[in-house]
């Protein structure tokens, strides 16, 4: 009887860890992990690999990151090639089911190169400009495919990662109609950034990015461009260059004094700065500097 | 040949042809070719009173072209060409191997062909990745000029060490032909872990094993130790083993973007019987002889651009306590655009006494420019 009564418990025991075993996802950014957070709620653990504060671009690859992906279920990351750092992970992880999910795949990409293609042109992205999160409608996508990735590892969760994910886009969609309302009055404004970073934040809000700090993207600036650049601010009249939150200050300080502009510290993804602990309130605080700038 | 029939093959050849020159475009392998040139001068092996620098000299240091890509799901493979000079000098292969990297138990990776063995931090790196031009006296003393890049198989294995330690442990079998890198006859002792089998035909067949650990130390910082073994035949005529141990250990601070630290060093120690004569009956008298060997160094990113850093060598010999040498660098680094471009500039200090000749004392300084073209992948920490 004893006997039974221990098999029973240890078998009971092994089921529930079973049943409450969590999803484990690794995201590249920060952004990511706030929307698995999001739709997985306690049925998952989130980790990202890319803190807000670093530039996605530029990643050492670390045998830490290897050992997250070992254990993951999940990897989620923002593909088009912005993390180019990522297949060195995946094969040191040497995990063989780990699921890859691209988020790209349905986005309407912009600034997809139509010439050849070489390094004379900087870094170019071959599939297109990668900071497509920074849309807001673009999440909306992102979102049905983190859904679908967590329902592939645990379809009997699927109700309850779809019912999250439709009260975020809830309140996602109200987050959107107030920011756009509250960008109404700079909507038409031109501003210059440091990268390529912002054409879908501008893209989305009617705003036009006619200038980048860089000579090309991934290029540091050089005196002849930074020469040019003043000039087209002061014949354009920009008044405002949107600088990435891991970007130094130096150079475009030094074009804005010389454009009677202003530098506003933009940010990318979730965590860069201080109050854009979610994408929510990353979103509030890019609307904020934008506003202030343009203005 | 009817015209229907015609028209078929003509079809299928087509479509065949399409499909074909689809998938050479979409299969083709990543491509990278670095060239690293070098203008040096150094005031030689003279007496403090001669002491003049030599007329400067510009070299082609090496030329490496590196074909790499995924051969199937499962695995990948890595090829990397290099020359020397701009003469005639034959073109090498400095690595071609496979990895198979996933679908064997225990998710355990296998690499089989010529390749850096995974002995200590810096054997595996190619010189493109260091931040230094020469390199350190402990391994060129101990491992050659070529380091330990032999024809093998080796096997590795993710030691399970919970969620904060990565550990790793690579075992290595190798053809041995590393371990034949002095020539007995040259005099020259140092420069390799043994003598050249001029006889031939006896397989020297090594072993190289590491063991290391990866550990974040905090947000920013990490620390990577490794500790590493190496035995072979050094003497083949009078079949005399060596044994080689290493530790290593890297720690990198990197706070922002723009901004790092790296402090690196590895200490070998050497173990080895050395044939010193024969007895009254023939038989082979032999001696215990230990000598050891390191370096460390730090380099300093202090703006996007540029870098600064030192090297400290101490180095005995494989085969000789009393053969000591001894250097002392500092380089700086200027990466204009990213990694594809670099200017490298390095003065080193190397004292070298072997006993019975004077203390040789050697100046040199040296400007390196390297380029590199196509998607050569970044080196893991």
């Amino acid at each position: 009887m004893k006997r039974t009564t221990f098999l029973f418990l240890i078998l009971s025991s092994c089921f529930l860890q079973l049943s409450f075993a969590k999803v484990k996802v690794v995201t590249s950014l920060s952004d990511l992990a706030d929307f698995t957070r999001v739709i997985g709620g306690d049925r998952v653990e989130v980790e990202n690999l890319v803190r807000g504060s670093q530039n996605p671009h530029y990643i050492e690859v670390k045998p830490s990151y290897m050992l997250k992906l070992k254990s993951a279920d999940i990897f989620i990351m923002i593909g088009m090639q912005l993390e180019l750092w990522s297949q060195q992970i995946i094969d040191g992880s040497r995990n063989p089911n780990l699921l890859i999910v691209d988020c790209s795949h349905s986005v309407k990409k912009l600034e997809v190169p139509t010439s050849k293609l070489d390094a004379s042109a900087g870094d170019i992205h071959p599939f297109g400009n990668p900071h497509y999160w920074l849309d807001p409608e673009n999440v909306k996508i992102i979102l049905q495919e983190i859904l679908e990735a967590l329902t592939k590892i645990s379809p009997a969760d699927h109700e309850y990662f779809k019912a999250n994910m439709d009260a975020y886009i809830k309140k996602l969609d109200v987050k959107i109609a107030e920011w756009n309302k509250l960008m109404q009055p700079v909507k038409g404004g031109k501003f210059v950034s440091y990268h390529t970073s912002f054409s879908y934040l501008a893209d989305h809000f009617g705003l036009s990015v006619v200038g980048y700090v860089e000579p090309k993207p991934g290029i540091p600036p050089t005196p002849s461009h930074t020469t040019e650049l003043i000039q087209q601010m002061r014949k354009t009249g920009v008044k405002m260059i949107g600088l990435e939150q891991y970007f130094e200050d130096n150079t475009p300080t030094q074009i804005a004094e010389a454009a009677n502009a202003k530098v506003v510290r933009l940010c990318t993804s979730a965590g860069g700065l201080d109050k854009t602990d979610d994408y929510i309130s990353l979103m509030d605080y890019n609307v904020r500097q934008l506003i202030a700038g343009l203005k | 040949m009817k015209p229907k029939q015609l028209g078929a093959i003509l079809l299928c050849y087509f479509l065949f042809g399409l499909s074909h020159s689809f998938a050479q475009t979409s299969l083709n392998p990543d491509i990278s070719v670095i060239p690293r040139f070098r203008v040096e001068t150094n005031d030689g092996a003279k007496l403090p009173a001669e002491r003049k620098f030599s007329r400067p000299e510009f070299t082609l240091e090496e030329f490496e072209l590196a074909v790499q890509a995924y051969l199937n799901p499962y695995a990948r493979a890595d090829i990397f060409l290099a020359k020397r000079g701009v003469g005639t000098e034959p073109i090498e292969i400095e690595e071609a191997y496979a990895t198979f990297l996933r679908g064997l138990p225990g998710n355990m990776n296998i690499r089989i062909g010529k390749y850096l063995a995974e002995y200590g931090k810096l054997n595996s790196l190619h010189p493109h990745a260091w931040p230094f031009l020469t390199k350190p006296l402990s391994l060129e003393r101990f491992l050659g000029e070529e380091g330990i890049n032999d024809l093998g198989l080796s096997v590795s294995f993710l030691i399970p060490t919970g969620d904060v330690l990565f550990t790793r442990f690579n075992i290595d079998v190798l053809a041995g032909n590393t371990t034949a890198a002095i020539d007995p006859h040259s005099g020259n002792l140092s420069g390799g872990p043994g003598y050249a089998d001029t006889l031939g035909g006896k397989p020297l067949y090594a072993n190289a094993a590491r063991l290391m650990t990866f550990f974040p130390v905090s947000e920013n910082s990490d620390i990577e130790i490794g500790l590493s073994g190496l035995t072979g035949i050094h003497d083949p005529y009078n079949n005399l083993r060596f044994y080689y141990g290493n530790f290593d250990f890297k720690f990198k601070w990197k706070p922002s973007s723009y901004t790092s630290l790296v402090l690196q060093g590895e200490a070998l120690l050497n173990t080895r019987n050395v044939a010193t004569g024969t007895n009254l009956r023939g038989n082979l008298i032999t001696q215990s002889l230990t000598s050891s060997g390191f370096y460390v160094y730090g380099d300093y990113q202090f703006q996007k651009i540029f870098t600064i850093g030192t090297r400290y060598d101490w180095s005995q010999s494989p085969y000789s306590k009393e053969d000591k040498a001894e250097a002392i660098a500092i380089f700086f680094g200027y990466y204009p655009v990213e990694e594809t471009t670099a200017f490298r500039l390095q003065y080193q200090h190397t004292r070298t006494n072997v006993p019975g000749t004077n203390v040789l004392a050697v100046n040199s300084i040296a400007l390196q420019f390297m380029f590199s073209m196509g998607p050569h992948k970044a080196h893991p920490f």
